[in-house]
């Protein structure tokens, strides 16, 4: 009797047929939300095209941008500090850090931007003198100091900072208890445990939430218009109000929002890859 | 040869099914009219409490009658007009301080009006920005109180003009800043309100100091009135450019606060403003205000407010009055 060679196995991938036409449906619901949106007649898209890089739009782009990475830098250094202090030995230290991060996550945003923005209906003006004595050595009105992009910078970095606080407690009380340990056996003082083993640690679980509170700061820094601060989206409405047409460069300024996100989430992803070395994914 | 239904295969028509009639839905809302517009968002409906302040003069009956003939039927049928302003605006229109008196000279003239007509007015409070695209988009019957009517604007709608306003300089009590008028200001901080048609005077006067080797003027654009007073009373600005109503109202109750200076720029009249598609509307307004002016109704609300000089007479009440009635500079003694 012959022998038959076997049968080629013929191996087909496992079909995921109700995927593929969810798949399907997805694409058409959005390329047709999309086009309809795109084809409305209500938008008047020479408006649009008109604004979008004029010069008062990217004044405005360019604030946008220095306030929030401003308020990023100075908020996350203020939120460290917050931080070590919440989690000190110290009493005192501690429960300054919880008065500090309860009054500025419980006072709104908008209130604090208006607090300083208008800093000059307290106090009028600012001096430094010798105490006690009639003896001043300057004296300046608090506006020409205190202008309207301090004040937002201030307003924005202060309410940034206790979130960021949270955000890096979080991230520093999720590295084992253990690293610190072996550090301290090895002889290593708290400073250089927490700057070299710790912190490099934390950073990997604190990047993801930070990235989110820093685009959730682009947003919000649009609240500097209370102060008539010429960020981003304010001046796209100003100028939607006098043009009448308000939903036009509305899109002009998400326009840009989007851009600066991507720009920001491609950032964020190879940060994250950085510190990412060493795990396993 | 015989399909064989398979799961599979009936899973991909009812979704080849759906996805059509989905992407079908989402094409036909493109139908050219849009019931409401992103940009305004959703103006908060408080109906105020028209409280009557005083009894107003009621005119004939059968003048009535006429009036409430000239209403479009959609509005006889619903019994209200519905009106936008904002309501921080005073004395154009305002919300006292227990949040539900409503007063202002336009709120207190449409209540002359609703005996007249038979219909109630339905105050609604919406931001200065989203006043023309809300009513454009059919989401208020009329605005009335705080916006000029100017030949821009009258491309777009119909206005019938109530009294003169224009342009006022509001400064800090005493005036430490000396800014007498528009012309001292370069170099200075002024605030306007959003989507006012001061933004237009400052840039101009700005860049004119330019030319002149001068320092520009620092617009400062706020949302809301209340934002421009903080603003002149930190000192963040010198002056804010309001209109002569809300400036020589602050002026009034604040006098150790602000002060007004210089003259009245761009005098023109204020309108109540409509669709150009509901002209009904529109004519039947100005019929009630001209009545208004006539039986002295007209020109007790203004005195109420110390708007008496601001005052059009009866012939002057026009649907699209803003070429004849526009004046440059309005030079007006400063009442107390």
């Amino acid at each position: 009797m012959t022998h038959q060679p076997p049968e080629t196995i013929r191996a087909v991938p496992r079909r995921h047929h109700g995927q593929s036409a969810f798949a399907v449906v997805a694409v058409v619901f959005v390329v047709s939300v999309a086009v309809s949106i795109y084809r409305n007649p209500n938008i008047d898209h020479p408006t649009i095209a008109e604004y979008i890089t004029s010069a008062p739009i990217m004044e405005g782009l360019v604030t946008t941008i220095q306030l929030t990475v401003l308020a990023a830098m100075i908020g996350s250094a203020i939120g460290l500090v917050v931080a070590l202090m919440r989690m000190s030995p110290n009493r005192v230290l501690q429960s300054l850090a919880w008065l500090y991060l309860w009054f500025f996550r419980g006072v709104p945003l908008l209130v604090q931007i208006l607090f300083w923005g208008n800093f000059g209906l307290f106090f009028r003006h600012l001096e430094l003198g010798i105490p006690f004595t009639d003896v001043q050595l300057f004296r300046v009105e608090t506006s020409a100091v205190i202008t309207t992009f301090v004040a937002s910078v201030i307003g924005l970095a202060l309410h940034e900072s206790a979130y960021m606080a949270e955000i890096f407690r979080g991230g520093i009380l999720g590295v084992d208890g253990g690293q610190a340990e072996a550090a301290q056996a090895l002889g290593m003082t708290p400073r250089d445990t927490f700057r070299r083993i710790v912190m490099p640690q934390a950073l990997r679980m604190i990047i993801p939430p930070a990235g989110n509170q820093y685009i959730s700061l682009l947003k919000a820094s649009s609240l500097v218009s209370v102060i008539a601060g010429g960020d981003l989206l304010t001046r796209a409405e100003n100028i939607g109000a006098v043009t009448l047409r308000s939903l036009e460069l509305l899109a002009v300024a998400t326009f840009w929002y989007l851009v600066i996100v991507s720009v920001a989430s491609i950032g964020q992803y190879f940060v994250e890859r950085r510190f990412s070395r060493g795990y396993a994914s | 040869m015989a399909r064989l239904r398979t799961p599979q295969r009936t899973s991909i028509v009812i979704a080849a099914t759906l996805g059509l009639v989905l992407g079908a839905a989402a094409c036909s809302s493109d139908d050219g009219t849009s019931t409401s517009t992103e940009a305004t968002g959703t103006p908060e409906a408080e109906p105020a409490d028209t409280e009557p302040t005083q009894a107003e003069e009621q005119p004939a009956d059968d003048a009535g009658q006429q009036l409430s003939d000239m209403l479009p039927e959609r509005i006889r049928e619903a019994g209200t007009i519905t009106v936008a302003n904002p309501l921080q605006n005073p004395p154009y229109a305002f919300l006292e301080a227990d949040g539900e008196t409503l007063s202002g000279i336009a709120p207190d003239l449409s209540e002359a009006l609703e005996p007249m007509l038979g219909v109630e007015f339905d105050w609604v409070d919406t931001p200065f920005p989203n006043l023309i695209p809300g009513l454009e988009a059919g989401e208020f019957d009329m605005i009335w109180g705080s916006i000029t009517d100017n030949l821009e604007r009258e491309e777009i709608l119909d206005f019938v003009d109530y009294h003169m306003d224009g342009a006022l300089l509001l400064v800090e009590s005493g005036n430490p800043r000396e800014v007498d008028t528009l012309e001292d200001s370069c170099g200075l901080s002024i605030g306007a309100l959003s989507g006012s048609f001061q933004i237009e005077l400052l840039e101009n006067q700005s860049a004119t100091c330019e030319e002149a080797g001068e320092e520009p003027i620092d617009v400062r654009v706020y949302p809301d009135v209340p934002g421009g007073l903080t603003a002149v009373r930190s000192g963040q600005a010198a002056a804010f450019f309001a209109g002569v109503g809300a400036a020589r109202y602050q002026a009034e109750v604040a006098p150790d606060e602000f002060d007004t200076a210089g003259p009245i720029y761009s005098a023109s009249p204020f309108g109540a403003a409509f669709r150009k598609d509901d002209r009904e509307l529109t004519e039947t307004i100005q019929a009630g205000l001209q009545q208004l002016v006539e039986d002295g109704s007209y020109i007790e609300v203004l005195d109420r407010y110390g708007m008496g000089l601001t005052a059009l007479e009866a012939d002057q009440i026009l649907i699209n009055g803003a070429e004849q009635l526009n004046q440059e500079i309005l030079e007006v003694p400063d009442s107390p």
